[in-house]
């Protein structure tokens, strides 16, 4: 489904030591994944740890300094940050018929759009009278939910988060994801999820990558996942654990 | 915005001023008492009359019907300048802005070149090129002009470049044409809007100094700065003859202005207590 084959990544630094110098900050070091389809991934790792700069890799709008990607079927992608992900000036069908007319030219077939993003808004769960409304006239969630009726529209076969429920309430978060779940089952789609929260991927995901200083550290399946071994996955684990012991 | 831009009192009256203007200035027959190019060499510099309201110039020619007649040149010939201005402006900037590397490279190096030339003399090296004629003003006003607006879109693009909602339309494979016409340009379009309003008062001096240099719109057409130029020859005799164009160019360009700031205020969205 999406295999990545010993990518290299790094930006030109802008405080270099020489006149002219070329010096790069490797971000990403020889990281290789594979998603089999219908697969739910997580990709686990701290600010800086390059885990967005991967997402952006994988969905093609970065393209590394070496190693080889491979990504079957249309991709589409849902941000974290849900204000300045859809264009202020869009209303809501707007938003969703720009996925459409992409898909109209891709797949070379007519789509009633109007029906369409109908059609998709009942998915998501929002109203259908939402189709005039702006962005600014929508919650967080609501947002993100059309955020994601828009990702759906495309018909992909994978959808990237970068990070898509992180700015969300825990309410709404385990509303989002429910739905996720439910939109995953019915188009039988492939994910993979980008966050620094362990929780939403033990609660979501399959198997999880442990992103540490541009390397992969540690994969596992979600049931092994007290069995892990690098410092950094155990730090992370444990944090967390302590939490909840904490509460008790 | 427009209930932002309705509420802002200052704006308001300014578009009323610019309207009334345009309006006069497109129906000038019907306001116009006198035929503009009429000389009348017996009445010539009268004093203000219920006949001449402003006074007839050198030639007995009223001053009035000239001041309307002329609102067609100046007004008109500035916003062509603009039009030309920020059409090529906008074009080279959205490609520099949008596609950076080697056509950012290129046309930012060109508009380097443009802005280090001093403004005042290339107009004029490109009129002397070209030879005096008013479309001859217009496209050298367009060709120094274009290179400022081409590094004000080109930065206001690269701004706008990075969102998430170009990165989303990026991601999913959509044109270049919907991601330039559909997301960018309706972004940067208010701040241009502003930009282009305070400088259509700097057309409009540009014009009118051109042609009281005697470069730009030729006698007999009336247009202000020409007619302030005649009116400079009798400075001394009839200093009332530069009043009525001199005052005109000056609550044209002024209004202008205003509503640029207006403009500014009313499309800024963190400003609330209008």
């Amino acid at each position: 489904m999406i295999t990545l084959d010993k990518i290299n990544v790094g930006f030109r630094k802008e405080n270099t030591t020489k006149l002219f110098g070329k010096e790069k900050k490797q971000v990403l070091f020889d990281v290789s994944m594979h998603v089999n389809q219908g697969e739910c991934i997580g990709l686990l790792g701290e600010s800086g740890s390059g885990k967005s700069t991967l997402g952006r890799i994988i969905c093609g709008l970065l393209k590394p300094d070496s190693g080889t990607i491979n990504v079957t079927g249309p991709i589409s992608i849902v941000f974290q940050d849900y204000t300045t992900s859809a264009n202020p000036r869009f209303t809501v069908s707007q938003i969703i018929k720009e996925s459409l007319s992409v898909r109209e030219r891709t797949q070379g077939i007519k789509i009633e759009k109007e029906e369409e993003v109908q059609h998709l808004l009942e998915l998501v769960g929002l109203p259908k009278d939402f189709v005039t409304r702006y962005p600014h006239e929508l919650s967080g969630g609501q947002l993100q939910r059309v955020c994601i009726a828009r990702a759906v529209a495309l018909q992909p076969k994978t959808i990237l988060f970068d990070e898509a429920i992180s700015s969300l309430d825990a309410h709404t978060q385990v509303q989002i994801m429910d739905l996720l779940l439910k939109i995953k089952k019915q188009f039988n789609l492939t994910y993979v999820f980008i966050t620094h929260d362990l929780t939403s991927v033990t609660y979501f995901c399959d198997r999880v990558l442990f992103l540490y200083q541009g390397r992969v550290v540690e994969e596992k399946k979600v049931t092994d996942l007290a069995r892990v071994e690098h410092d950094y996955a155990k730090s992370l684990l444990y944090s967390i654990v302590d939490i909840r012991s904490n509460e008790k | 915005m427009w209930r932002r831009l309705y509420k802002n009192k200052m704006a308001m009256v300014m578009i009323g001023i610019i309207l009334m203007t345009t309006i006069i200035g497109i129906f000038a027959p019907f306001f116009a008492p006198h035929d503009s190019y009429k000389i009348n060499i017996l009445d010539k510099y009268a004093p203000y009359s219920l006949e001449y309201p402003l006074g007839t110039d050198n030639l007995g020619r009223c001053i009035l019907s000239r001041m309307i007649y002329g609102i067609r040149p100046t007004l008109f010939l500035s916003l062509l300048t603009m039009i030309g201005t920020i059409s090529i402006g906008t074009v080279m900037g959205l490609l520099a802005g949008y596609f950076t590397g080697i056509i950012d490279e290129i046309i930012m190096r060109m508009v380097d070149v443009m802005l280090s030339f001093p403004s005042q003399i290339m107009v004029f090296a490109v009129v002397a090129l070209l030879g005096v004629d008013v479309r001859n003003v217009i496209l050298a006003n367009v060709f120094i002009k274009w290179a400022w607006y081409a590094r004000m879109i080109r930065t206001n693009v690269m701004k706008y470049k990075d969102t998430n909602y170009v990165l989303y339309s990026r991601c999913i494979g959509n044109k270049e044409s919907f991601i330039l016409f559909r997301h960018l340009l309706p972004s940067i379009s208010s701040e241009m809007a502003v930009l282009a309003t305070l400088d259509i008062g700097w057309a409009i001096l540009n014009i009118s100094t051109l042609s009281f240099l005697g470069l730009g719109v030729q006698a007999p057409t009336p247009e202000w700065g020409a007619m302030l130029s005649e009116a400079k020859n009798v400075l001394t005799t009839n200093p009332n003859q530069m009043i009525a164009p001199g005052v005109a160019i000056v609550i044209l360009v002024a209004a202008f202005n205003f509503l640029g700031d207006a403009l500014r205020d009313a499309l800024d969205p963190k400003e609330k207590n209008l």
